[in-house]
């Protein structure tokens, strides 16, 4: 089986981007010790997106996460963060970034809220309404001032997420977002990452190894394994007329379709007819079909979900 | 960018919102109230200023509270890991650390306000100011409201020194507990480090950070418990001992790699 999308060169987007890149890495290498744990990561991640890192467990996502709001120094290479290296200016480069790095910690002994005043006071552009507005918007108004040692996980992610967008950062970073989510909390964070793209125009850059979430959240996913970024590919690309993909048939009678249309058109597989075409081709095979008197019961297409995909290029999730 | 004052701020709160401080505060202030009460109770005719100098014995509390607090302030961060959204703020990391450092510097003036100011009030409703005849210290010249105030200050400078020592050790090693156990083992075996290598006979003795603490020795002696240094001297020592301390905590916390 081919891959359907199609590969957009390393680095860079697809072309369509516009403007400068949010974030770009040249060449950034990290050791420690004697192990390499990202060797060369050279990309630019487009603004305006929400941009996948997605990688199996070990592959350096958290490094590189860490050393894109200075909390590593590079070995080599460097990241610029709106045009600011994040070494050189740090200052200049993180004010531009809220980030969550792995889970959101925060002070138990404090309230939600008086953790966020903590943040709030670490920079001059967070006014009082602006507090109640990350509230309201992650949805902790009733429990803001319990103390955040009573917080469920969930809660705790919100929490990560409002001290993350207090200062309407350009960049937003998350690491691993959905973990301790519920299913309802996932959708909504989703809907939310989406909207903070739309109406504020933040770039936002999520590490993951949950292949499913990337696929519906992101617009274009990095893959990287063993510290090499070895893929970059645009997702939700509007599938045009011509685009082939396998379609299944699930028809009452699949051996006299297939006599029907053709032995070369397509195969049998699982006792459906599976067959290789276009739009306009399901829609014809589909007439040919009814007006013989098959019943069709179904048809679907087989897109590979880019789990598959992935594991084949990572070697089955393989931990190098 | 905002205001450094907002960094010391957020430390305080830090601090203060803890229950755990509380409980020292309060533990305190209770020694601070009821020993000059004890000390009424067990000496006969001794003077306002002689049960303060008493009370002084135990300003090791204010002092290992204050060890506590500063072990907590870095290492603490980290092991709750809040230390990564600290960090990733529009401030560099050393105003972060000095922020810490100055709020710490705060508790040990507030803790040792409390213990004295509190001690001086009890003391100076039981006792009576002017006698001072039979001090229970003994051996001294000069005015014992002196020596107090003398030995407080140098109780002070003992404690800016642990607590930095602590400090660097929260940063050093990130454990809050491994710092607390480091300073309070120093400042026990000190004394005994100083018996082994004593200054009186091994020149390198005098230049060893015990020799040199509780300066309190120079207020009987001007060449102290030796007989090798003077004050100047052992000011001088504290110092490079304090600037070695500061600067490595600094310069490990600058350049850290973040990984908790």
């Amino acid at each position: 089986m081919e891959i359907i999308s199609d590969k957009i060169p390393i680095p860079g987007g697809s072309g369509k981007t516009v403007g400068e890149p949010v974030v770009r890495f040249d060449n950034v290498v990290k050791r420690i010790g004697r192990k390499t744990i990202i060797e060369g990561l050279t990309l630019d991640v487009p603004p305006g997106q929400v941009y996948g890192f997605l990688g199996p467990n070990g592959s350096g996502k958290t490094t590189t996460i860490r050393m894109m709001t200075g909390l590593m120094a590079p070995s080599a290479g460097d990241i610029i963060i709106c045009g600011h290296s994040i070494t050189g200016q740090f200052e200049q480069a993180i004010s531009q970034v809220g980030a969550i790095v792995e889970n959101p910690e925060m002070y138990g002994y404090l309230s939600g809220y008086q953790n966020l005043l903590q943040y709030a006071r670490m920079r001059s552009d967070v006014p009082k309404e602006r507090i109640g507005e990350v509230i309201r918007f992650t949805g902790l108004e009733h429990r803001i001032h319990d103390k955040v040692s009573t917080y469920s996980l969930g809660m705790r992610q919100r929490l990560g997420v409002a001290q993350a967008i207090l200062h309407r950062p350009k960049l937003l970073i998350l690491d691993e977002p959905t973990n301790g989510l519920d299913p309802q909390g996932i959708r909504e964070l989703r809907d939310y990452l989406r909207e903070l793209t739309r109406s504020e125009g933040t770039t936002v850059f999520v590490s993951s190894h949950l292949l499913s979430e990337m696929e519906l959240m992101c617009d274009t996913v990095a893959i990287i394994q063993a510290g090499r970024l070895i893929d970059v590919r645009e997702l939700h690309s509007e599938a045009d007329a011509d685009t082939t993909v396998e379609t299944a048939f699930d028809v009452d009678r699949v051996e006299e379709a297939l006599v029907l249309l053709g032995e070369e058109i397509g195969i049998i597989r699982d006792g459906r007819l599976v067959v290789r075409t276009n739009r306009q081709g399901i829609a014809e095979i589909n007439m040919r079909l009814v007006q013989a008197g098959i019943a069709v019961y179904g048809i679907r297409t087989l897109t590979r979900s880019l789990e598959d995909q992935f594991l084949e290029m990572t070697g089955g999730g393989h931990i190098v | 960018m905002s205001n450094f004052f907002g960094l010391i701020h957020n430390e305080n709160i830090k601090i203060y919102a803890r229950m755990r401080t509380w409980v020292m505060l309060g533990v305190l202030a209770l020694i601070a109230l009821l020993m000059p009460v004890l000390i009424h109770f067990v000496s006969e005719g001794i003077g306002l200023w002689s049960a303060m100098n008493t009370l002084l014995l135990f300003s090791f509390l204010p002092t290992v509270f204050t060890i506590a607090v500063a072990a907590d302030s870095a290492a603490g961060e980290f092991s709750r890991g809040t230390i990564k959204l600290l960090l990733i703020r529009p401030w560099s990391r050393s105003k972060i650390l000095l922020s810490k450092y100055i709020s710490v510097l705060l508790f040990m003036l507030a803790v040792y306000a409390l213990f004295a100011g509190l001690g001086l009030l009890m003391s100076s409703l039981l006792f009576d100011t002017e006698s001072a005849a039979n001090d229970m210290i003994g051996q001294l010249t000069g005015s014992l409201g002196d020596y107090f105030w003398w030995s407080l200050l140098y109780r002070l400078v003992d404690c800016l020194i642990y607590f930095t020592m602590a400090f660097m050790f929260s940063v050093v090693f990130r454990s809050n507990s491994l710092a607390v156990a480091l300073t309070i083992i120093l400042l026990f075996i000190g004394d005994l480090v100083t018996l082994l290598i004593s200054p009186e006979r091994y020149e390198i003795g005098r230049y060893l950070l015990f020799a040199n603490l509780d300066l309190s020795q120079y207020i009987s002696s001007e060449t102290g418990n030796y007989g090798v240094t003077t004050i100047g001297f052992s000011l001088a020592v504290l110092a490079v001992y304090y600037v070695i301390f500061l600067a490595l905590t600094f310069w490990v916390f600058r350049k850290r790699d973040v990984a908790a």
